[in-house]
């Protein structure tokens, strides 16, 4: 069976061809060329194809291209803006050297950042448990909380400065 | 993997119509047990009925001393819903034990019931609730106890024909508390062995125990109550004798098989000891929250 569905992946919309065995991961990697997100387990354990619909981490590896209609759909990808700036996590990241092969990082950060939007301040075990669904075999666990931890702060002073008048702050 | 036809329904009734249509068409929720057994190719349906984009599926209700969960509800939103956690906090508390936060926002509770698997965290806190499961058939609706749902390893008692439709929960009178207890060898994504519910009510001594309900999985081939023990503690106090023997009365009824990382004999130490904390931590409870109250 084959059927068009119409995607929304990143604010884009495609029309897109599948099959009924066709998984959404394939579909992002093989027919958008968005090979951000990475295939590893291909059985929903590693985290590595997580991406968010409608703003929920899943495992994009179980999920049935024809189901994923009518979802908003954000990969790695989609965490950019246009001008080339990467997300607050993205750059703490970078920052705290979490990335080491790189293959679990793009799970990591969408699981990050779907976290960080329920719980904007987390302790270090909360964390832990967020990331306890995403496998990195480089082991760099550390750095990694290190860096949610981080770009949480990020985000934090983010939200504040948009929302205080910054001249009053500095008033003494 | 193996091609498959695929159908959506816009009704319950529309999915049991194709169900009935022929062999081996199965429902389509969540996908995480039956799109990964087909992934493993351990299991090849001729059709898949999604019912996922049925509108009204989705909810939790409370009323008339029940919750009612409709089936396509997400584990996640039965975990941190608001009237879950305030009159069942004993099913959000086995929630968060569920696999990942990736599978729990994609796996539905009516899927998780219909898989059946032997090892399910949350099936002890249903069947210590006196969970009932509604479900739609070729001669309509009909409401089957969840103590007499798991049959045997991914089997229930549902034919070929039947969809679920909601899962309906008599919410545990006040002054009954309950706890969720597990042990894994890893820290996350591990299933259960044992998991136990325990649910523990007590007469007006502050101290006699009226009722306690007991559920374990992870050692047998269904999630299972007992119902012995249950009847046992009965009129007793906590007590480290009664206890001892609640937990040689679980044992006994137990029937686990070796595997990976445990033997039968470890299965059965496990589920003794795991029954007594889950039991002894019911018991602070319950008795902690009638101190509250006085």
């Amino acid at each position: 069976m084959e059927r068009y569905v119409d995607l929304s992946v990143n604010g884009e919309s495609y029309r897109i061809l599948v099959k009924e065995t066709d998984f959404l991961v394939d579909i992002l990697r093989d027919r958008l060329g968005l090979t951000g997100t990475k295939k590893a387990c291909d059985m929903g354990v590693c985290g590595s194809c997580t991406v968010l619909l409608d703003g929920m981490s899943i495992s994009s590896c179980l999920v049935l291209a024809l189901d994923a209609e009518g979802k908003e759909i954000t990969t790695i990808e989609g965490l950019e803006t246009i001008e080339g700036k990467l997300h607050p996590i993205q750059e703490a990241f970078l920052d705290k050297g979490a990335v080491q092969c790189g293959y679990c990082t793009p799970g990591m950060v969408l699981t990050a950042k779907a976290f960080l939007e329920k719980n904007p301040d987390p302790t270090e075990t909360q964390i832990r448990k967020a990331i306890a669904g995403n496998l990195c075999r480089c082991t760099g666990y550390t750095k990694i909380v290190e860096a949610i931890s981080e770009a949480s702060r990020r985000m934090r002073d983010q939200w504040f400065s948009s929302r205080l008048d910054t001249k009053e702050l500095d008033s003494p | 993997m193996q091609s498959f036809d695929y159908y959506e329904v816009k009704t319950l009734r529309e999915a049991v119509e194709i169900l009935s249509s022929g062999e081996e068409i199965r429902v389509l929720a969540g996908g995480c047990g039956i799109l990964l057994l087909m992934k493993q190719k351990v299991y090849f349906p001729q059709a898949l009925v999604n019912i996922k984009k049925i509108p009204g599926l989705n909810y939790i209700r409370s009323e008339n001393g029940e919750v009612r969960i409709g089936t396509l509800s997400t584990l996640n939103e039965v975990k941190t819903s608001y009237i879950i956690q305030e009159k069942i906090p004993i099913l959000s508390e086995a929630l968060e034990y569920v696999a990942t936060d990736r599978i729990r926002n994609m796996a539905t509770m009516g899927g998780t019931l219909a898989h059946a698997d032997p090892n399910s965290d949350v099936a002890p806190a249903l069947l210590a609730l006196e969970a009932k499961v509604k479900v739609l058939g070729r001669d309509g609706e009909k409401e089957i106890p969840l103590d007499s749902f798991f049959q045997n390893y991914y089997e229930t008692t549902l034919q070929s024909t039947d969809v679920i439709k909601e899962i309906i929960l008599p919410a545990p009178s006040s002054g009954i508390q309950g706890t969720y207890a597990r042990f894994q060898v890893r820290k996350a994504m591990d299933k259960p062995m044992p998991g136990v519910a325990v649910l523990v009510g007590l007469e007006e001594d502050g101290k006699t125990i009226r009722l306690a309900r007991i559920a374990l999985s992870g050692v047998g081939n269904t999630p299972i109550r007992l119902k012995e023990a249950e009847e046992f503690l009965k009129g007793k106090e906590d007590h480290p004798e009664a206890q001892e023997k609640m937990a040689s009365m679980v044992k006994e009824k137990i029937d686990p098989v070796t595997e990976y990382h445990y033997s039968v004999e470890y299965k059965r130490e496990m589920a003794g000891i795991f029954i007594k904390r889950a039991f002894a931590e019911a018991y602070r409870r319950t008795i902690s929250l009638g101190r509250k109250r006085s």
